[in-house]
């Protein structure tokens, strides 16, 4: 995989990616080229598991929105699930907590 | 959280002993800061206060690695760097890498006055960082968000007012989401509803942010309103490091009830009055040097 992405799951319609680590700028380039090349991929919905992320700068932010763009465009979801707190006030400082689909434990994903 | 003794984890900058001079022009030297000893600590608001001419922009400047020290050392604790940084003997690669973990507010905001707003803030990413245009641009936006000045985006900075300014300056210190961030008086030349809300977006990055912060300031109201802890410097020298509440003490203390001279001029100070030991001996020696030795 790579040094964020460390797990890609696929049940049924619904893709989840297991994230670890802190997403900084160094990170945000070859991030961005996992999870493009995982959208490409037959989903409807795009679950990315943040719980193990510790950190995560405006690069990696402007990256989830990148990708949440990419997949509207096609009809496709974005969940985020299980930020932590720092991920989580980042979300919120930006105001993005209003557009993103933020789940905060597996029961609580939309179903696809 | 900052454990009482304080381990150097705890650390984000620790300044040692720290000397600066400078050439008077007939040969001789002015020393600026003497000896200048004190910590910043990770995620906190430390404010600097003194009188004008006391050094505070000298030593916002020695930190910045603007200036060279004449003696002592300026640490810095950086994330992923085992071993703290002497900016003293750092050479120019050194500093440059040093700098991208830091934002500055200058007192103008210091934006390219032939680039939109938007434009400025994007340069530092174009600079630094290796992500797509497209991503740069919906960070630009983001960072733009936060200082509220989104509608302002395609504006040039001499359309700008002296407030919108240093929001734009603010989003473009944070561009790059640095680790520490040094203002130079930010809320000079503001009202005071305006330099409230730069406050508050201050404190904002500060709290969820967790970006430990270095502020030089004169205005007292904002002083109190941001700082964790505050250093008040006097002639080169640093007179107090202390919790806010400390000073709150000082500020509010009867004068008679204060300790020694110090406490007097830190009462004065922080309270804005003309009375007391401020105005006592400081231009003084300046003017007998000039009138009684014709220096
Ligand atoms: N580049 C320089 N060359 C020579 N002297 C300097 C230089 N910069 C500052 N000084 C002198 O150093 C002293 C401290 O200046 P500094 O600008 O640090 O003060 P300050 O505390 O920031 O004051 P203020 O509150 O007025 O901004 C002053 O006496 C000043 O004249
Ligand atoms: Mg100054």
């Amino acid at each position: 995989m790579s040094e964020i992405i460390k797990e890609v799951t696929q049940d049924g319609a619904t893709t989840t990616v297991r994230l670890s680590g802190e997403i900084d700028m160094h990170q945000a380039p070859e991030f961005h080229k996992g999870l493009v090349k995982i959208c490409a991929g037959d989903l409807k919905q795009l679950v990315l598991d943040l719980s193990e992320v510790r950190y995560i700068d405006s690069s990696g932010v402007g990256t989830l929105v990148e990708v949440f763009r990419r997949l509207k465009k096609k009809n496709q979801t974005l969940v985020l699930l299980s930020p932590g707190e720092r991920v989580r006030s980042v979300l919120e400082i930006t105001r993005l907590d209003k557009f993103f689909t933020v789940a905060e434990s597996e029961s609580e994903i939309p179903a696809a | 959280m900052a454990s009482a003794r304080g381990s150097a984890t705890d650390l984000a900058i620790s300044v040692r002993d720290v000397v600066k001079e400078f050439p008077t022009g007939d040969g001789g030297v002015i020393r600026v800061l003497d000896g200048v000893t004190f910590d910043i600590r990770r995620g906190e608001t430390l404010v600097i206060m003194g009188g004008s001419g006391c050094g505070k922009s000298t030593l916002l400047n020695c930190l910045i690695g603007e200036y060279s020290v004449n003696g002592g050392h300026i640490l810095f604790f950086t994330k992923n760097m085992r071993e703290p940084a002497d900016i003293a003997l750092m050479d120019e690669d050194g500093l440059n890498e040093l700098r991208k973990r830091y934002g500055i507010l200058f007192q103008s905001g210091a934006l390219f006055g032939s680039m939109t707003l938007a434009e400025n803030v994007a340069l530092p990413l174009i600079e630094h960082s290796y992500v797509d245009a497209s991503i740069i641009d919906i960070v630009v936006t983001l960072k733009l968000q936060q200082v509220k000045m989104l509608a302002h985006r395609n504006k040039m900075p001499s359309q700008l007012s002296g407030g919108q300014k240093k929001r734009a300056g603010l989003a473009r210190a944070t561009a790059l989401d640095p680790e520490i961030l040094f203002y130079d008086e930010p809320s000079a030349g503001l009202d005071p509803v305006t330099s409230a809300a730069i406050d508050e977006l201050m404190m904002d990055l500060s709290r969820k942010l967790r970006v430990t912060s270095v502020v030089v300031t004169h205005e007292m109201d904002s002083a109190f309103r941001i700082a964790d802890r505050m250093v008040m410097l006097d002639k080169g020298r640093v007179l107090k490091i202390g919790d806010r509440c400390e000073f709150e003490r000082i500020r509010d203390a009867d004068p008679g009830t204060l300790d020694g001279r110090d406490e007097r001029l830190m009462h004065q100070f922080l309270r804005g009055a003309s009375e007391g030991p401020i105005t006592d001996a400081d231009g003084m020696t300046e003017f007998e040097k000039l009138i009684i030795a014709g220096e």
